[in-house]
């Protein structure tokens, strides 16, 4: 699904070049889940907006579902990653003004789903994550936990290919983020490609493959087994 | 877990025992020298190069779980190792 071939990306200001990703390679299957990460500032929230067409690198290949995407504008980059990509964020990022049915909404809007279809979508999924009841609330009168299930929700209403999450746990509780996670390794397991930016070890347990990266390069992978306790 | 200022040839070895449960986790966290004074003189490569042998050549019983931020000012990265789950890493006092 993904591959990238010596990917860079630098930023420049008046005098200085920053590099967050420096001669990247990677390749993540159809079907993974991979955990990313690495210390403060080591380029893991660049290289997942790359990866979900949200910026480009300035240097080196990538390769999105077969088509090399590097070179595209960011029209073509939209169209690509809409209805394909869902994002999740540790703010949540959900639409103040807007309530819950809504924000979760919104991504079929931009596809031209029909009223009743995503009427149907839409409670389903919000059935799914346990947020029906709360359907017609905006996001302020929600918990953080049902702010980011509500946040799910929406990331997958299109059904996609590839969830990329940054620190989908990072402002919630350990009960919280553990329900998050669950349904994070839930979706995998029906199918759907998982790459996560997480600090947390726990939460990189759940994934098959773990990405480190310091500097902005990849030092090591590792395919990891969650130890089972009896 | 807070990382102790330790030199790089000693090792912490930390011992997790969680209540009501019968595992045992081991962790141990390694100091790595990466802003020596002919590290600081050249390029990113080498540091990174250090890094990534000292994961590779390190003991295949440990996995590495995470590389933590350096302190500001600090020559060394700390990096946090568990040891694989084996049989042996289970109790039997229930």
């Amino acid at each position: 699904m993904i591959r990238t071939e010596e990917l860079v990306k630098s930023f420049r200001s008046e005098e200085v070049e920053t590099i967050a990703l420096n001669r990247v390679n990677l390749a993540i299957e159809d079907g993974e889940f991979v955990a990313i990460m690495g210390p403060s500032g080591c380029g893991k929230t660049t290289l997942l907006n790359i990866m979900g067409l949200l910026d480009r690198p300035s240097n080196g290949k990538y390769w999105f579902n077969g088509i090399e995407v590097s070179e595209l504008n960011e029209l073509k980059r939209t169209r690509l990653r809409r209805g394909r990509i869902g994002f999740i964020f540790q703010s949540f990022n959900l639409i103040e003004e807007l309530s819950v049915y809504q924000n979760v909404e919104l991504p079929l809007l931009y596809l031209g789903t029909s009223s009743s279809e995503r009427k149907r979508l839409v409670n389903a999924i919000l059935e799914r994550v346990r947020m029906s009841h709360r359907k017609k609330n905006i996001p302020r009168q929600l918990s953080g936990g049902q702010q980011q299930r509500v946040a799910i929700a929406r990331a997958v209403i299109t059904n996609p290919m590839l969830i990329l999450a940054d620190e989908p746990t990072g402002n919630l509780d350990s009960v919280n983020g553990e329900e998050i996670m669950n349904l994070l390794t839930e979706l995998n397991q029906e199918g759907t490609t998982v790459a996560m930016v997480t600090h947390s070890p726990v939460d990189a347990d759940k994934a098959h493959r773990t990405i480190q990266l310091f500097d902005g390069h990849i030092v090591t992978e590792n395919i990891r087994k969650a130890i089972r306790i009896s | 877990m807070p990382c102790p200022g330790i030199p790089e040839d000693e090792r912490a070895v930390v011992e997790v025992k969680m209540s009501g449960t019968n595992c045992v986790c081991r962790y141990r966290i390694e100091p790595l020298l990466i802003n020596d004074l002919h590290l600081k003189q050249n390029n990113s490569d080498l540091r990174i190069n250090k890094l990534r042998n000292l994961i590779k050549n390190y003991d295949k019983h440990w996995e590495l779980i995470q590389i933590f931020n350096t302190n500001e000012g600090s020559d060394y990265v700390h990096i946090l190792y568990r040891e694989k789950y084996t049989e042996t890493t289970l109790l039997t006092n229930k």
